[in-house]
């Protein structure tokens, strides 16, 4: 597969926030994933949206952000989902 | 024109058991492929889980239409509902299942074409409506529909298998071949009742193999 597709990019991007421990910057959420700064707008927006990661502000008020149960339980069942979806061809 | 006559006597009350279990599996599949649209908003993942959640709604109006049969509720609720005949509740059974299940595959076929253009799906739900509901053989009509649509989704998760072999890409190609042969077996039936059962068990084989695939994603 040449293109990442969507749940691929989502996993990648929680896994990074998760191993960030709270200290995820959209910049290197950005670089991690490898997206440009549209498509990093529109995860952030819908992984806030679906409530895997939450928003915060740090010492600079600059954004981080950090993985939420959701978020955790989404990076425990990716294989599950991934696994479905390529089963049925649907990625 | 129920299935009911199309059933062995002796076979009555298993069809529903079978009926019961192709529900279960497909309902299962469909709020599955639903969840796993709403984590990640894959839009065929969306499509796919509609379609089964249609399939899975045809076979609940096929066993519920043949449970009343057989326990000879229809009557009753014929009077309750105020129709005519009980030939209706019948039919009311038999034309959900028919539409429903035609829909789900359509879906389905929507799915494996690849396809991002609603306009496909909407002209063939609507071709594959008034070719079944115009027709003088209703019946048949939706079984040739149903495998023409089978032959080209099997054909589709055949070569899914074939780029990716593994064993949930060969039980889900499997399933669907079962499912063709399910229907196909119909067209060329001289024996209806013996379709009927044949039928039902190509139908139990398929969804076993949906649970089996099922079973090894989630492992």
């Amino acid at each position: 597969m040449n293109k990442r597709d969507r749940i691929t990019i989502i996993n990648d991007i929680l896994e990074f926030v998760r191993d960030k421990e709270g200290k995820a910057k959209p910049t290197h959420i950005m670089y991690k994933a490898n997206l440009s700064n549209e498509m990093l707008n529109e995860y952030v927006r819908e992984l806030l949206g679906k409530e895997f990661i939450k928003e915060s502000k740090d010492k600079r008020e600059k954004r981080t952000y950090s993985l939420t149960d959701k978020g955790f339980k989404f990076i425990a069942e990716y294989k599950q989902m991934k696994g479905f979806l390529a089963s049925y061809d649907l990625i | 024109m129920s299935t009911i006559f199309l059933s062995p006597e002796w076979f009555f009350g298993y069809d529903v058991l079978f009926e019961a279990f192709f529900f279960m599996i497909s309902l299962i599949t469909a709020l599955y492929a639903l969840k796993v649209h709403r984590a990640t908003g894959e839009e065929l993942s969306q499509y796919f889980g509609y379609g089964f959640l249609l399939i899975s709604a045809a076979y609940l109006f096929q066993l519920l239409s043949n449970f009343l049969v057989y326990s000879r509720l229809n009557t009753e609720v014929c009077q309750i509902a105020n129709l005519s005949s009980v030939a209706t509740v019948d039919s009311i059974g038999i034309y959900g299942y028919m539409l429903l299940m035609i829909s789900g595959l359509v879906l389905l076929l929507f799915v494996s074409l690849k396809s991002r253009m609603k306009r496909t799906l909407l002209i063939l739900l609507i071709l594959s409506f008034i070719l079944i509901l115009s027709s003088k053989n209703q019946l048949y009509t939706f079984f040739l529909l149903s495998s023409i649509y089978l032959a080209f989704i099997a054909w589709h998760f055949l070569e899914n298998y074939l780029k990716h072999k593994k064993a949930t890409t060969l039980s889900v190609a499997l399933a669907f071949l079962f499912l063709l042969f399910g229907s196909f077996h119909f067209l060329i039936s001289v024996n209806h009742e013996a379709f009927y059962v044949i039928g039902h068990i190509l139908g139990f084989f398929a969804y076993l193999m949906i649970l089996i695939n099922w079973y090894l994603v989630r492992k």
